[in-house]
């Protein structure tokens, strides 16, 4: 069902891994990492695995005898309409759509339609639409950088997470590809451009603004992204 | 006495086979199936809610997460597939998924009287539950994960400590560390040995 997918190879360290099994990663970063795994039969495996790890921690808890019992629970099933009963389908019948659609969280969060989108030009080379996630430490986006063209030399105050959905980019002696997870920290200065075929889109979250370096563009916008996020 | 009987119960677990209960409930929708569901699995649910660090939230979250996981099993369970994962593994992940909105709902609650559910934003199931192939059906995913499931007691306890504050008090990396009053380090390469431990395929 995956066979047609490029393998990616850049991966979420296990770390994030395991705090995305675990639940506990925010869901900013767990978007960026389950849009991997739409990309990754590897990860996904490895997911399952922690998955059923914490299924033993999980049947290792001492039992807390729940104050309702099993037939209150069922008179609220019974009181529930029949449409919500048969709503559900089995997941499998779900047919997974070839492999450049987005995730779909993705797709729920952006109504499916990128264009709809705003989006906000910086330049010719590239724009951005923020997304709404509910995590007040990070702000994520799309980005989309034109094909051939870059995003100016800049510098991270924080840590960056990024996900290709479409397309590719090249930085530092890399080439990144579709599904492809990468992690710039605090301090790296880089200049990511995209492949000259097609633009790139991308998944992007940081916890805090980046800098451009040329001060033309910083006198342009002075912050881009996370400006409200300084203190 | 209690810790007798809970052994007891263990042991007679072992011999039931949870991914049939879970087909039998999906399949036709059978009570005593379901009860049987609801009589191991609730009190672990109930547990789970109790771990949270702010226990001031714990009671309430408790008998929520508690009703809101088990009736998911029941809408969900005609979806279940024993390819895909096994029972235990599959209501685990409903209860984590839960317990994270449930957990961002009283949130809200407290940020602001608005308590109304916008459609758009994301639930964790649309974050957390993503496509799986069929990976039970390969061998050796099978002996992986049955192999996670028996060595789990050969962790030392500074290595099973550390995941169980990551996988039932919803502690990040870095939260367990702080908690722990460690440095971030240690606990990635404690996690890190741990798993190694399990064999979890790790190429990290």
């Amino acid at each position: 069902m995956f066979k047609h997918m490029p393998k990616t190879k850049f991966h979420p360290e296990i770390r994030f891994i395991t705090d995305y099994a675990a639940g506990s990663l925010p869901s900013s970063l767990a978007l960026c990492v389950s849009s991997h795994l739409h990309f990754c039969e590897e990860c996904r495996k490895k997911v399952e695995q922690l998955n059923t790890l914490g299924s033993r921690i999980f049947d290792d808890l001492q039992p807390r005898e729940p104050s309702q019992s099993f037939d209150s629970l069922m008179e609220r099933i019974d009181a529930m309409p029949e449409s919500m009963q048969t709503q559900e389908f089995p997941a499998s019948s779900v047919k997974q759509k070839h492999n450049n659609q987005l995730p779909s969280a993705l797709q729920k969060l952006t109504g499916g339609d990128l264009m709809s989108l705003q989006w906000k030009n910086i330049g010719k080379n590239f724009s951005y639409s923020e997304l709404d996630l509910e995590d007040s430490q990070r702000e994520t986006s799309l980005l989309n950088i034109k094909a051939g063209r870059n995003v100016p030399r800049h510098r991270h105050l924080g840590d960056e997470v990024t996900v290709v959905l479409k397309g590719s980019f090249s930085d530092k002696d890399e080439h990144y590809q579709t599904g492809d997870f990468i992690v710039r920290t605090r301090g790296e200065i880089h200049n990511p451009v995209a492949s000259q075929d097609e633009d790139c889109l991308c998944l992007s979250t940081l916890d805090a603004p980046i800098q451009m370096i040329n001060w033309a563009y910083r006198l342009l916008i002075p912050f881009v992204r996370g400006a409200a996020r300084t203190s | 006495m209690l810790q007798i009987m809970t052994k007891a119960n263990k042991e007679l677990n072992q011999f039931i086979n949870w991914n049939e209960m879970v087909e039998t409930v999906g399949r036709d929708r059978d009570r005593s199936a379901f009860q049987a569901l609801f009589t191991h699995f609730a009190p672990l649910v109930k547990a789970y809610a109790y771990k949270v660090s702010d226990l001031a939230q714990a009671d309430a979250l408790a008998e929520e997460l508690v009703q809101e996981t088990m009736v998911k099993v029941w809408l969900k369970a005609a979806t279940f597939n024993a390819k895909k994962s096994a029972a235990g593994t599959w209501i685990f992940t409903i209860a984590r998924n839960t317990r994270i909105d449930l957990l961002r709902k009283y949130a809200r609650q407290w940020e602001s009287d608005n308590e109304e559910f916008d459609e758009s934003k994301l639930s964790a199931d649309d974050i957390w539950m993503h496509q799986q192939n069929d990976v039970l059906e390969s061998l050796s995913e099978q002996q992986a994960q049955e192999n996670i499931l028996e060595s789990f007691n050969v962790l030392s306890e500074d290595q099973a400590s550390i995941m169980r504050a990551i996988f039932l008090e919803g502690k990040s990396h870095t939260e367990a560390a702080a908690s722990f009053g460690l440095p971030l380090g240690t606990v990635k390469s404690r996690v890190r040995l741990a798993l190694q431990k399990l064999k979890l395929t790790i190429d990290v």
